[in-house]
């Protein structure tokens, strides 16, 4: 064919294409091998004498067939493993499937080629126009050359990635601004996340997790108890959540999953399913593989199963009359009854801790139930009502260790967990404390008035201001009890009650309530002093309400004291006057009464100042709290008229 | 991946390294027809040698020690043969150079118009080689002679130099090859070839395709306000360091003016003249995005080049009407922006007047005392408390004020403000004043707190604005109590018959409260409201956001100019004068004080309510008493201290007023329009008793 063709080339050109034909399959060639020193890269034998520029061309189109190798080998090793061990994980078998379908293109071009090849060398007499030369096959080579690039550097950066962080890297290597590699990596990305949307419509209809290799985004964790089931058994793995599934999304399709479960298991709806038709509309816009349907789809399913479950939760498991129930009886909002389990289980609670019986407060609570307007209540809320006492330490009553308890059971323990519960009890007790110490003061307030009345006012001048000094310190104390519990009762918890209503309304899954209720008890605790930075300054409250008692008792004694000293007064007013008595007494107690006078005296100043330095202490700590800012009232009402601030 | 380059090892090519003398002539044409094939297609031949090599930079991809761009042939050639030749090379060293160049950008990190950049001139080297591969064949048939080669590579040869030249140009531009950068080296060699026709096609083509990516990030920047700019190449930046804060309290300010911001390099010059409108649609459909309402653009349209300007601005002004609807809506209906700023002006202007009185009344005490004795927790429960216990209590934004003692007095904060130019709050410097030891009174102001996103609107700027109003009203109040205390403790001493000597002092205290109520009067009545109502007229036909923004800073200077806060000059006036009326107010109620302690101490011992009513119902006892206080009054009044007093406040306040009328007067008339001053002096002079007094 050409004149000078043979003096140039020691081997004819149709014999190096068809050594390019193996070389492009990954295969050495006659006179093509793999290079000795640079491995990984195809050299035409150096003993073969051609042009350098057909040297150069050859090695040009050989690069194509060493791409095509490495892509080869990587998908090839990823599969091989499969069967073994270290299997791959559902996403990498998508890519490599991929990449597999992307070869075949590859295939389908070499089998052309080589067709041409062959029929060159078989038949003279081709046209010219159909003749393969070594320049004809650098033409065809460029596409491929390109594409094979692109998988080679996909082929690198995620050979070890693994679930959603392949997702991750191809959706970045996706957007790229040749519109040819874009769609060429965007489409091996739809086939990959194939595998996840799956695993995405499974736990959001099923809520099956089906993650043989731990690619999905959602974590299980077994060891997780039922009543944990939503709170600590699924969880969010960040490292494998696709860049483009938002952080609002992944919680959202966690929270629908685990919607499902806890409709199924936890409230025993077993047979619940979305209809069929929002599940199919749903399962279209999934199969598109797109982000944004993503987003969509879920928001509807989500609403869906949500509402379901709040609407179990009312109607089957009447969440918002537990949460009342809780209100009244643990929070003190059911005052007759309160007041009189209040009365009655006083002495029963007198005794130290251990001789404290369960059984006696059970019978109380019941009798406190039937004599109060909590026998009309919902049966099922009684239900749920108990007592707990708590492990006691020595030198403690009965009112340090008993509080009113609130049991439900599932699926509501979810909402009502046992750190939750403990929260309730720990308010509950500060509550049951002071209403303690209100209605001893309120009780004093009675014997005060006993004593007074029967007091004549020339005669017993002394007693009366006795009387005063008393009532001036009891009042003190009335005085930061009332408003003391106002805070607690109307600042705090009615505020915090108002707010964890409206946010009950807003709620639109069981996170969100969790969330609501847990607001509500950490302001509860916080503003009620009772947070756990804060333990000082309720030991202050403490102090002082301990004191107060142990000043009721002084008080108690004098007021004894006084009473004795009034009817001796009369009987010795009685005798004066004639109408008979022992005369001789009446000296000896006279002498007594100076003294019992002013030892009296002298202690109730000492308690009052006691009292102010106490209460002064409260006070300046609860100005440095950090949440002053709720606590302002608190304190100026305490110390309306800064009487304790002045001194 | 492997380059192709010399790096290669050349063994082969010296076993076959023949001389061009070796051929006769016509086969000399033929194997320089083949050599000059491998040329074209980038391949060195045999009997080429460099001129020009290409040394890579460090790091870039092409790698090896360079290769050669330009060749010249081999000697020994007949020279018409060599002149024909020498036409024909350049067109391999300009592939070449386009070549190594798209190899080169192969990188992810050049960014997305590179990557489209490099894709479009890849296809038209695949045209090119394509088009070699035919001349192959027709040299095969032995079809090609030099000549016809020459004539088949005409239209390849201009392509190719073009690109060649459009590529040097990208690769000499350090740094700005990239991004809208490149589009606007493209845009300039398109300009500069607009007469060839070729070129211009050429030209045109490039820029199309590899603008793509870039204007699709300006769609979803211009219509949903998000910026996908993994690359850096987009023309506004999105700094994510500034968080939108809601206690902050210039964050509002920072947060609009810094969040977004232009990347001039990246700027493709069609957009420069709209390019202040892309960045504030895509920062008013981020503000809507932030506040998690879906924006749904019905005039999203794809955006591509083209060589008529005008068709972008069409759509981005579209894009900018639908956004700047979209934020007013948001502002004006969903965060019911006009309900806020009435509850600003019903607190800071005092609309709602009577909370100031409740308040003043019980928060007297403390404002009297300095700022380090003050609890502010105890000041703001009694503003709230006032609050509460006024007409204000239906305001749904109550909750929202709280009150601040600021670190300098109104009088020092002014100058300082308008003197900057800007109202922007000005660098706290050390002035020789103790914070800690102002009074409550000139320390205090209300404070608004604003989330976000209304404090983009209400920022910093506008609220210190509206405190300084409201700072001003309270003291001019404050003031007038003072003065209306004073005739309190005068009504006291009615009875005594000491009229006549405190008839100067009467009409001093006449004089300051004619003065006080109608400053007061003309500033609310003739300054604030009208300004109001016609601040509420125009927003009735605002359009976008920025011009509410303008608006109510217009309403705010106008009020700031009319109540003559902006003047340095007339303000220490008028400051001077509120000041003699306080210390004349203070000294007067001192005076009336002394006389009811000494009353009831002349009435003898702890005057009890019941003891005092029994007491003076003899009406004798009450004659006496009354004789007794005259008498003394007579005589307090009539010491010369007290004259003195009275007399240097007398003057004060008509040296001061006859000056401030005297510069009022000035005023208006020097400044052409500002008839409200007109009003203000007619006011305050009504029966020209100043100007007359001032004339003689």
């Amino acid at each position: 064919q050409k004149e000078f063709a043979p003096k140039m080339f020691s081997v004819a050109e149709i014999e190096l294409l068809q050594d390019l034909m193996y070389v492009l399959q990954g295969i050495e060639g006659k006179y093509i091998k793999m290079h000795v020193e640079q491995e990984d890269s195809f050299v035409l034998d150096s003993k073969v004498s051609v042009p350098q520029a057909t040297r150069d061309m050859i090695h040009s189109i050989a690069e194509v067939g060493w791409l095509y190798r490495k892509v080869k080998s990587f998908t090839e090793n990823k599969l091989r493993r499969r069967a073994g061990l270290k299997a791959c994980g559902l996403m990498m078998q998508s890519f490599c499937a991929a990449l597999q379908e992307e070869l075949n293109e590859y295939y389908r071009l070499v089998a052309v080629l080589d067709g041409q090849v062959n029929a060159q060398k078989k038949a003279v007499g081709v046209s010219p126009q159909d003749m393969i030369s070594l320049r004809r096959l650098l033409v065809w080579t460029v596409e491929p050359l390109e594409r094979l690039k692109i998988l080679s550097i996909l082929v690198d950066t995620c050979s070890e990635m693994h679930g959603g962080a392949l997702i991750t890297a191809l959706h970045r290597y996706a957007h790229h601004g040749d519109p040819q590699v874009s769609s060429c990596v965007g489409g091996i990305l739809k086939k990959v996340s194939q595998p996840l949307y799956r695993m995405v419509s499974r736990w959001i209809f099923e809520g099956d997790l089906e993650d043989p290799f731990d690619e999905f985004f959602v974590r299980q964790d077994v060891d997780a108890s039922a009543e944990e089931m939503w709170t600590l058994r699924y969880q969010i793995r960040p490292q494998m959540l696709p860049s483009f599934v938002s952080k609002e999304l992944a919680q959202r399709i966690l929270i629908i999953g685990k919607s499902v479960i806890f409709i199924r298991e936890s409230c025993g709806d077993r047979e619940w399913v979305l209809d069929e038709k929002s599940i199919r509309e749903a399962q279209e816009q999934f199969d598109q593989l797109d982000p944004i349907k993503l987003e969509i789809a879920t928001k509807e399913v989500d609403r869906m199963t949500n509402s379901h479950m709040l609407e179990l939760l009312q109607e089957k498991y009447h969440m918002s009359m537990h949460l009342d129930g809780l209100k009244r009886y643990l929070l003190l909002g059911q005052g007759d009854f309160l007041q009189y389990l209040l009365e009655l289980v006083g002495p029963e609670l007198d005794r130290p801790h251990d001789r404290v019986m369960r059984h006696n407060i059970l019978g109380i609570l019941e009798s406190a139930i039937r004599g109060s307007n909590s026998q009309f209540d919902n049966p099922e809320v009684l239900e749920c009502l108990d007592v707990s006492l708590a492990k006691g330490t020595p030198g403690e009553d009965g009112w340090d260790i008993f509080s009113l308890d609130y049991r439900v059971g599932m699926p509501l323990s979810t909402l009502f967990t046992k750190e939750v519960m403990n929260k309730y009890l720990r308010v509950f007790r500060a509550h049951w404390r002071l209403k303690r110490v209100e209605s001893r003061l309120n009780s004093m307030w009675k014997i005060h008035m006993n004593v007074s009345h029967a007091v004549k006012t020339p005669r017993d001048d002394d007693i009366v201001r006795l009387l005063q000094e008393c009532y001036m310190i009891r009042h003190e104390m009335t005085h930061f009890v009332t408003n003391f519990q106002y805070h607690l009762m109307f600042e705090v918890m009615e505020c915090a009650w108002s707010e964890l209503q409206d946010s009950l309304e807003k709620a639109q899954n069981l996170d969100e309530i969790i969330a609501a209720q847990n607001a509500f008890l950490k302001r509860l605790i916080e503003d009620s002093l009772l947070g756990e930075e804060q333990e000082k300054v309720y030991e202050k409250v403490r102090k002082l309400l301990l004191f107060m008692l142990k000043f009721l008792e002084q008080q108690e004694n004098i007021f004894r004291d006084i009473h004795q000293e009034i009817t001796r007064r009369n009987m010795q007013e009685r005798v004066e006057s004639g109408a008979g008595g022992v005369p001789e007494w009446s000296s000896v107690s006279g002498s007594q009464k100076m003294e019992v006078s002013k030892e009296v005296v002298d202690a109730l100043s000492g308690s009052r100042t006691e009292y102010r330095a106490i209460l002064q202490n409260l006070l300046k700590i609860i100005r440095s709290q950090k949440n002053a800012e709720n606590l302002k009232y608190l304190v100026f009402r305490l110390d309306f008229n800064e009487h304790y601030g002045e001194q | 991946s492997k380059g192709r380059s010399s790096s290669y090892p050349t063994i082969g090519s010296d076993a076959a390294a023949p001389s061009m003398k070796d051929f006769p002539s016509h086969v000399q044409e033929v194997v320089v027809v083949e050599e000059l094939l491998n040329e074209l297609l980038g391949f060195e031949g045999q009997m080429v040698e460099a001129t020009e090599k290409l040394v890579p930079k460090a790091g870039s991809k092409a790698g090896g020690s360079g290769f050669p761009v330009s060749f010249k042939f081999q000697e020994g050639l007949d020279q018409s043969v060599s002149d024909l030749v020498e036409r024909i090379l350049p067109l391999g060293a300009y592939f070449r150079r386009v070549h190594w160049f798209v190899h080169d950008r192969f990188d992810y990190g050049y960014g997305l118009v590179n990557h489209a950049f490099t894709a479009v001139l890849r296809e038209l080297m695949k045209d090119y080689m394509i088009f070699v591969a035919q001349l192959e064949t027709m040299f095969r048939e032995k079809k090609l002679s030099l000549h016809k080669l020459w004539f088949f590579v005409q239209p390849a040869l201009k392509t190719m130099e073009l690109l060649d030249s459009v590529v040097k140009d990208v690769v000499s531009k350090e740094g700005e090859g990239r991004g809208g950068a490149l589009l606007n080296i493209l845009l300039r060699w398109n300009g500069q070839l607009r007469g060839d026709p070729v070129a211009r096609d050429v030209m045109g083509h490039l820029l199309t395709r590899a603008s793509v990516p870039y204007f699709s990030m300006l769609e979803k920047w211009i219509y949903e306000g998000i910026i996908e700019d993994p690359y850096d190449e987009f023309m506004i930046r999105e700094d994510d360091g500034i968080e939108k804060g809601l206690s902050a309290a210039d964050i509002g300010d920072l947060y609009w003016r810094k969040r977004y911001s232009c990347r001039r390099e990246q700027f493709p010059v069609f957009l420069e003249k709209v390019s202040e409108k892309v960045l504030t649609t895509g920062k008013f459909l981020n503000v809507v995005r932030e506040c998690g309402r879906p924006i749904d653009c019905p005039v999203a349209s794809s955006l591509s080049y083209t060589t008529n300007d005008r068709e972008y601005v069409e759509k981005i002004d579209e894009a900018f009407g639908f956004a700047s609807s979209l934020l007013l809506r948001l502002f004006m209906d969903d965060m019911c922006l006009m309900q806020r700023l009435e509850s600003l002006k019903h607190y800071f202007m005092l609309e709602h007047g009577d909370f100031v009185f409740h308040f003043m009344d019980s928060a007297d005490e403390e404002l009297q005392k300095p700022v380090r004795d003050i609890s502010l927790s105890k000041l703001e429960s009694l503003l709230e408390l006032s609050v509460r216990t006024s007409i204000s209590v239906s305001d749904p934004y109550k909750e929202s004020l709280t009150c601040v003692l600021l670190k300098e007095p109104l009088r020092q904060q002014l100058p300082k403000i308008f003197a900057t130019g800007s109202s922007a709050i000005p660098e706290l410097k050390k002035t020789s004043l103790d914070p800690l030891a102002l009074s409550g009174l000139e320390a205090f102001s209300l404070e608004q707190k604003v989330e976000w996103p209304i404090s983009l609107v209400l920022n910093r700027t506008v609220m210190t604005r509206y405190q300084i109003i409201f700072r001003h009203l309270f003291y001019c109040k404050y003031v007038e109590r003072q003065l209306c205390s004073t005739w309190a403790g005068q009504q006291s001493l009615k009875e005594y018959s000491a009229h006549s000597l405190l008839l100067n002092v009467f009409s001093l205290r006449r004089k300051m409260l004619h003065f006080l109520q109608n400053y007061e009067y003309y500033m609310m009545v003739e300054v604030i409201e009208p300004n109001w109502h016609r601040f509420e007229a125009k927003i009735e036909n605002v359009k976008t956001i920025e011009e509410v923004m303008s608006c109510l800073s217009d309403f705010l200077d106008n009020c700031l100019k009319a109540c003559l806060l902006t003047n340095t000059f007339l303000i220490n006036r008028l400051y001077k004068i509120l000041h003699v009326c306080s210390d004349f107010s203070r000294s007067m109620t001192t005076f009336y004080r002394s006389f009811s302690v000494r009353e009831s101490s002349s009435s003898g011992g702890i005057v009890d309510l019941d003891s005092r009513g029994s007491g003076k119902d003899s009406p004798v006892a009450r004659a006496a008493h009354s004789e007794y206080m005259s008498a003394h009054i007579k005589t307090a009044l009539s010491d010369s201290n007290f004259k003195k007093i009275v007399v240097r406040k007398e003057a004060d306040f008509h040296e001061n007023i006859m000056g401030l009328l005297k510069s009022l007067n000035e005023h208006a008339h020097s400044t052409a329009g500002d008839t409200h001053l007109d009003h203000l002096c007619t006011r305050l002079d009504y029966n020209l008793y100043y100007k007359n007094t001032l004339l003689s």
